[in-house]
């Protein structure tokens, strides 16, 4: 059943904001975007705190706002948790939770249960830490018995037992249709099955994570799950990016293409590897940073990009930031797709 | 706490010796042993009263429409709005005998207002005690406007617009949210906009006349005084400093936000 449908458009001062989302009962759905790309705007949209310039947005089936409706945040039943939570700081956690009218003092009570806040209930939110904030502000939107709830950044700069508490009853709650924007791809991917990228007030990908990992839209969506991203022109087995580098492919293709590079595929050398039938590009290190195992480094140069390789290589290599290195990556390695 | 440079103390202290030197004039000056005779004639003891009631009169005023008025002009955003606000400002601004004369000339008995009070209500407000919380009105509406107003735009309104989606009606959202929020710099600009009704002069003395028991306040009685009686004048100064720092003092810190 369709809880929330919103198709239209909103004119921002930089762009215009179009979106077509639907969000099932017990569905939740991650908004991904880089910063300014429009993700809490479409959250208040929702909410009623900006009006559509076109389409028409619905809840449980009623158009809550079109050219000619305009329902009221009031009357919307949207749980609305704001970036910087807005908790009202004068109230106590427990006077915070059973602001809205429509809660009731049993759903309060099992809520300060649920997210651990029985301790801290008589306290003023003012002096509540970003967790303890963040499980208040949640519990407040959902005792408002709302049919669909927004989520803006739920997890920024919180405590790990904060996350967990507010994870677990995300995953297991029941009755509404979420909205959750985040910049987090681990949190998007193990929250919901449904991920949608907004760029500059624009869906660019829809999909589930492993499909937003196997094929990336655009570098932003290839950024977010760790893969290089590289448009180009491909004639045959040649493909020539934008800043005229030649990558060779491995099967014939014609016309425009989103290349996907592999970080682990890409192998690195001091000195130019010869009579290889790979490519081979001059990189420049600009960032090194180690992950367990491996080792990433960001590579600029003719191609903008991120390498993986083992932290043996790493040492044997001998590399330090600044070096020129040679970086280079087999046809068969490469992910090749039209657009 | 900073170390504070040592020039920026010497201006602050030559500062406040400036603003010191009148209030040791006076009490260098004042008739200490005499006072209590002075203090009690009928003549202080009823400006004193008289001021009281004025002053907080006006303070109940303003208050009351100083809030609905601070609250349009934090939140419209007509292009008129900037004139409005101008023009209820200008108090703030005009010397208070030009602000006397204008009363006169609106609710004087041939004023345009003042002749419909009368002719209808019977109401006539220059030269009586009701025309001296007029004036006191008059220049003390800006102060409390301009502290409340600021504050009103402080709140961030997605603070209030969260309550909204909460589903809470805007009266509820008003008393519960916004009220205790502004409720500090409401007081104190009660506190400020008293102080001015308080110490308010040359629009009482132009509109309300200055008759003792009637409309002669506390500033009237003293400027009344130093021609006659230049020691009542310095006791009648007393009352007024002591007064005002009984009422300022607690409110000093909602002026500044305490450390």
């Amino acid at each position: 059943m369709t809880m929330l449908e919103l198709n239209g458009s909103l004119d921002l001062e930089h762009f215009t904001l179009k979106v077509k989302l639907e969000i099932k009962k017990n569905e939740t759905v991650c908004l991904l975007g880089p910063n300014g790309s429009g993700k809490s705007t479409i959250l208040k949209l929702i909410g009623g705190l900006n009006k559509l310039t076109a389409g028409d947005l619905r809840i449980n089936t009623k158009v809550i706002d079109s050219g000619k409706t305009f329902i009221h945040s009031r009357f919307r039943n949207v749980g609305w948790v704001p970036q910087n939570q807005m908790l009202f700081d004068h109230l106590t956690v427990k006077q915070n939770i059973e602001f809205s009218p429509n809660s009731s003092k049993k759903e309060v009570s099992k809520l300060i249960e649920l997210f651990d806040l029985q301790h801290i209930q008589n306290k003023k939110a003012g002096n509540c830490s970003g967790g303890e904030s963040q499980r208040v502000a949640i519990s407040r939107a959902i005792a408002s018995k709302p049919q669909v709830l927004l989520l803006d950044e739920p997890s920024t700069g919180l405590d790990e037992k904060s996350k967990q508490i507010i994870y677990q009853y995300l995953k297991t709650q029941r009755g509404v249709a979420t909205l959750l924007v985040t910049h987090d791809p681990v949190e998007a991917a193990s929250l919901s099955q449904r991920l949608i990228i907004l760029e500059k007030g624009e869906i660019t990908q829809v999909g589930t994570p492993d499909e937003i990992k196997t094929s990336p839209a655009t570098p932003y969506s290839a950024s977010l799950v760790g893969l290089n991203f590289v448009p180009a022109l491909a004639n045959g087995l040649v493909a020539v990016t934008d800043k005229g580098v030649e990558l060779i492919l491995s099967e014939s293709i014609q016309g425009q293409v989103n290349i996907v590079i592999p970080p682990k595929s890409i192998a690195l050398y001091k000195e130019k590897p010869v009579g290889s039938p790979r490519n081979v590009l001059m990189a420049k290190i600009l960032e090194i940073h180690h992950f367990g195992e491996n080792v990433r480094i960001n590579l600029d140069g003719q191609l903008n990009f991120i390498a993986e390789i083992t932290n043996n290589a790493f040492e044997v290599l001998n590399l330090h930031k600044g070096d020129e290195v040679w970086a280079a990556f087999k046809a068969t390695e490469l992910i090749t797709t039209p657009t | 706490m900073n170390r504070i440079p040592k020039t920026i103390v010497l201006i602050a202290t030559i500062a406040i010796l400036f603003l010191m030197s009148p209030l040791i004039g006076l009490l260098q000056r004042m008739p200490w042993s005499g006072l209590t005779n002075l203090l009690g004639s009928d003549i202080i003891l009823d400006a004193f009263l008289l001021s009281l009631f004025v002053s907080f009169s006006a303070a109940l005023v303003v208050f009351i429409f100083g809030i609905p008025i601070a609250w349009v002009l934090a939140r419209s955003n007509f292009s008129f709005m900037k004139l409005l606000r101008s023009v209820v400002l200008l108090p703030m601004v005009l010397p208070p005998v030009v602000g006397g004369t204008a009363l006169l000339f609106a609710f004087g008995r041939q004023g345009f207002l003042g002749k419909w009070l009368n002719d209808w209500f019977g109401l006539t407000l220059p030269f009586t005690t009701a025309g001296s919380v007029v004036a006191a009105v008059f220049v003390s509406f800006p102060f409390f406007i301009v502290a409340v107003e600021s504050a009103f735009r402080s709140i961030n309104e997605d603070l209030e617009r969260t309550a909204e989606t909460l589903g809470a009606s805007s009266s509820k959202i008003f008393l519960k949210i916004t009220l205790p929020r502004i409720f500090p710099s409401i007081l104190a600009g009660l506190a400020l906009s008293w102080a001015r009704a308080l110490g308010e002069f040359g629009a009482t003395i132009t509109f309300a006349g200055n008759m003792p028991g009637e409309t002669q306040t506390l500033p009237l009685a003293i400027f009344l005084a130093l021609e006659t009686n230049p020691e009542a004048a310095l006791a009648l100064s007393l009352v007024m400093i002591v007064t005002s720092l009984a009422i300022l003092v607690p409110f000093r810190d909602q002026w500044l936000p305490s450390r």
